[in-house]
């Protein structure tokens, strides 16, 4: 792997403005990012479609070049896999309108996940619900131009990398593909070589961060029992010329945003190559 | 203290649907309780005054009475002192209909909090914005003889029970009350008897829960916070409202009738120790 294919993210930004954020990865010499949609920076029912070509120019002006849209999810009561109709068609709706915005700014990629039912209720009606809100935001994504990647997570009805291929090929659209956690491999208990060869071509994008059982997620790479440095060397023996993003999701680092950016770049850099993607 | 004054409560209940915990609650004979407003139970901007109106009498059927009402504010992004206008706005809209939700559901108090500021914004603003923003929620409470409850948290512009007492000076207004948590006091290292003797007769709820360096919001005896030596001091008070088990988020989704009856007989050890009534 090279150091250009890791990005930036606004994760644990969000105690600090937007213009923040973005002077502090010019400081740390990070041009490219994924962009993290949630409050204060891009909560979608907050924004217009004219607030979004504003960010759009507040981002380029300072060179950025967005590379992922991931709305936020899992804090908020968002689900297409739910038996409730309201709380699944609003989170269409969710998916719809950030999708929208993806297209204003431009990026390749929106990461999706597929929410998940209640206890008590049927899996496979769960599957059901999620195949179809993949299907619906999928076609559209197809007209845009953007590919939806689908990420597992094992709180999800798809809730691991055997369940995501199984989705990639239901729906089975060129607009769909996967990516991987390795938050999501370590408490899934999935083996990362297999998830990698599993998805083969489908694997467009890696959120890179570690953890600890039980319940320590999302940390500054090297700061858990994950091993990374492992990881990198099988998305080496398989090519992957995909981003990587330290994805600091949560509360943990909000109070020193800059400095878990910083320490994770220095981790994830110690273990590039010189030269570009 | 007695054993009327422990509330049920469906913080760890969201991985169920509602007539599960409503079940739960009368297979404990629990017949109060304070109502978490959160997905998939009663999200504010999902539920109209009409479906709140049919989970007030499936709670009659079940002889259950809310005796508080919160809606979620910290998972989802509800603030009234930020700087960010259409947000603060649209915090203070989300706040007006949960007190029409909570009307609804029969519940004679909302609680709410400040929420946070930007490391960025100017903190003596943060406190106006929030004033105003309480003051707004409480003059409609005042037309539905409902009282508001503020709840401080460390990371919030009302941060400790300093802070609730300034705010309850500052406004002077008969329907806003204080309360207190537990984790409140853990991590803003407060004093619980000098926080007790800061709110005096304004103190109108707890929140109960245990707390380690690592976890909050943990079932009573996981932690570290002296809860017995809370009891006693609330006892030596005459502290005669309710104490709610607060076990926010998904720690005990996948437990939580296991954990609803741990906490029910960890204040069942307090009563017995103490030879109440």
């Amino acid at each position: 792997m090279v150091k250009e294919q890791f990005l930036g993210g606004n994760y644990q930004y969000t105690k600090h403005c937007f213009s923040y954020f973005l002077e502090s990865m010019k400081r740390l010499g990070i041009s490219h990012i994924e962009l993290y949609g949630a409050a204060p920076h891009l909560y979608l029912y907050d924004y217009t479609i004219g607030r979004v070509y504003e960010l759009k120019r507040q981002i380029q002006d300072a060179g950025m070049t967005v590379e992922c849209f991931t709305p936020e999810q899992c804090n908020y009561p968002i689900s297409m896999a739910i038996e409730d109709e309201v709380v699944r068609e609003r989170s269409l709706q969710y998916y719809e309108k950030a999708l929208a915005a993806a297209a204003v700014l431009e990026v390749p990629y929106m990461q999706m996940i597929s929410g998940g039912g209640l206890i008590g209720s049927k899996e496979e009606e769960n599957w059901k619900r999620a195949a179809d809100g993949f299907y619906r935001i999928v076609k559209q994504a197809e007209k845009l131009g953007i590919t939806i990647l689908l990420e597992a997570d094992f709180t999800c009805t798809v809730k691991n990398t055997a369940d995501a291929c199984r989705m990639l090929k239901e729906i089975n659209s060129p607009a769909f593909s996967g990516l991987l956690d390795t938050n999501t491999i370590y408490f899934s208990g999935d083996d990362f070589e297999e998830s990698v060869k599993a998805l083969g071509e489908d694997l467009r994008h890696v959120h890179f961060i570690d953890g600890k059982k039980p319940d320590a997620y999302c940390t500054i790479p090297g700061t858990g029992t994950i091993p990374l440095k492992e990881y990198a060397g099988i998305l080496d023996k398989y090519g992957y010329k995909g981003r990587l993003t330290p994805e600091l999701w949560g509360w943990q680092y909000v109070d020193m945003a800059e400095e878990a950016m910083k320490d994770s770049f220095q981790f994830v850099w110690s273990l590039c190559k010189e030269g570009t993607v | 203290m007695r054993k009327e004054q422990l509330l049920g409560s469906n913080y760890h209940y969201t991985k169920h649907p509602l007539s599960y915990f409503i079940d739960s609650m009368k297979r404990m004979g629990i017949g109060h309780i304070e109502f978490y407003g959160a997905s998939p139970h009663m999200y504010v901007d999902d539920y109209t005054i009409g479906q709140a109106r049919s989970v007030k009498r499936m709670l009659d059927a079940a002889g259950i009475q809310v005796e508080c009402f919160t809606s979620e504010q910290c998972a989802y992004p509800i603030s009234c002192s930020i700087s960010e206008p259409v947000m603060r706005e649209r915090s203070l809209k989300y706040y007006e209909k949960a007190l029409e939700l909570s009307y609804a559901v029969g519940s004679p108090i909302m609680q709410m909090m400040a929420g946070l500021s930007l490391i960025e914004d100017d903190k003596k603003e943060a406190w106006k914005w929030a004033a105003e923003g309480i003051y707004r929620v409480c003059k409609k409470a005042e037309t539905l003889g409902m009282t508001i409850i503020l709840e401080a948290d460390p990371v919030c512009t009302v941060a400790n029970a300093f802070d609730i007492r300034r705010m309850l000076d500052e406004l002077q207004m008969p329907v806003l009350k204080g309360m207190l948590d537990f984790n409140q006091i853990y991590n803003g290292k407060e004093d619980f008897e000098e926080a007790v003797d800061v709110l005096k007769e304004d103190l109108y709820h707890v929140h109960m829960n245990d707390a380690a360096p690592d976890a909050f919001c943990l079932i009573p005896g996981h932690g570290e916070i002296p809860l017995m030596k809370y009891f006693e001091i609330l006892d030596k008070k005459g502290y005669s409202r309710f104490v709610s088990p607060e076990l926010w988020g998904t720690r005990y989704a996948m437990a939580a009738d296991e954990a609803m009856e741990e906490i029910i007989e960890y204040f069942g050890n307090y009563l017995k120790e103490h030879k109440a009534e």
